[in-house]
């Protein structure tokens, strides 16, 4: 029997606003503090927390700088978040394909 | 957000699918890279030579000439980013000039296009990963312009073709094999071909263009951009090559037309993109 696509399923990640974050940075070079509010609609401090999660499990750098007189806090996605999100996404797809065929 | 994996994934897919939208910003890249080669339709027009102590209003005066045949060596070295064979369609003007305006174009033209993607992601709050452009223009700038030169003089000139091109071929796939993948090594290899015809196509810089906004097309992900580029790269293939085949522009438009053709695709494409972004909005 083959092994649960549950299994897959990483605790870190698998929280959909986190998934939201990695998924928007996987699209990109890095992006802002404040697109990422936007998108997906949390409040700054709910979003810090979610960061700091991924921050802490390697998955995303944080990095704080000034655009003129602004501060600005960009994030940007690593290798080892990509390989995260990927699984992830796999994980969810073959749980789906499960579901349908049962 | 919605908490059912199905639902979840459509809901993950809009997010990339915006996040994409929202990093675009090919169209000024394409406004800009049309200009630039509008701009230099005025260096391929034809130039009437008379010799030196003749007075021009009494004799006729003929085409200048100094061919690759003449002194193809330093032809080569001189005009690094080509035109060795003259413009297809006209008279060949045989100047440096446009060479310097190409290169100095180029650099430019590549320079604006990084510092507008950071620009944008300062605005927009999303930034375009824009390593991949920068290194195959970079790439197709110096290959041209030192590469090339160097190994026709030093290696493919000595050593002859036959000997000189499976070698250049080993080194190349020797080099990059282990370091990245096979896609990889054979994108070195096409890049290198592409340098080649650079230093042979009467229109050769407008190859580099191609190669580097083929490299931002694939960074970008959008319809319209790898649909322009992939018609971009096909006209310019066209205007380089057609004279091997005698296919000439009508009269009127000889002079401009192989230079509008690929601008005008440029901008075409960077208008579309740009009202697109418009609507999206």
């Amino acid at each position: 029997m083959s092994e649960n696509p549950t299994a897959g399923l990483d605790d870190t990640v698998h929280q959909r606003h986190r998934l939201g974050v990695l998924t928007i940075a996987a699209e990109t070079k890095r992006v802002e503090f404040s697109y990422l509010k936007s998108a997906l609609e949390l409040t700054a401090g709910n979003l810090s927390r979610h960061i700091t999660v991924l921050e802490q499990a390697g998955l995303v750098e944080v990095e704080k700088g000034y655009e003129g007189k602004r501060p600005k806090t960009w994030l940007h996605i690593t290798a080892a978040g990509r390989a995260a999100l990927a699984a992830e996404m796999k994980a969810l797809r073959t749980l789906l394909d499960r579901h349908d065929n049962s | 957000m919605t908490v059912d994996p199905k639902g979840l994934l459509v809901e993950l897919a809009a997010m990339r699918k915006r996040a994409r939208a929202d990093r675009h910003g090919y169209w000024l890249p394409f406004l800009l890279f049309g200009l630039i080669t509008l701009g230099a339709t005025p260096f391929y027009g034809p130039r009437l030579c008379v010799e030196a102590g003749q007075d021009p209003e009494l004799v006729e005066p003929r085409v200048c000439t100094w061919t690759s045949a003449d002194q193809s060596w330093l032809y080569h070295w001189l005009h690094p980013t080509g035109q060795m064979m003259g413009p297809v369609f006209g008279l060949h003007q045989p100047s440096i000039v446009p060479d310097i305006y190409w290169i100095v174009a180029l650099l430019c033209g590549y320079l604006a296009v990084v510092w507008w993607y950071r620009w944008r992601a300062a605005q927009v709050g999303v930034e375009t990963p824009t390593r991949a452009y920068a290194q195959v223009t970079i790439f197709m700038l110096v290959l041209p312009l030192i590469g090339v030169p160097v190994l026709s003089e030093l290696f493919f000139g000595r050593a002859g073709w036959q000997i000189a091109l499976p070698i250049t071929v080993a080194v190349i796939v020797a080099a990059t094999w282990r370091v990245r993948s096979v896609g990889f090594t054979l994108a070195v290899l096409a890049l290198f071909a592409l340098a080649h015809f650079v230093t042979i196509y009467p229109y050769g810089p407008m190859v580099i263009l191609a190669a580097g906004l083929a490299g931002l097309a694939y960074l970008e992900r959008s319809v319209v951009c790898t649909v322009t580029v992939a018609i971009f790269a096909a006209t310019v293939l066209f205007v380089n090559e057609a004279g091997r085949f005698f296919i000439y522009w009508p009269y009127p438009v000889q002079y401009f037309a192989s230079t509008a053709l690929p601008a005008f695709v440029l901008l075409i494409g960077g208008i579309i993109g740009s009202v697109q972004r418009e609507m999206a909005r």
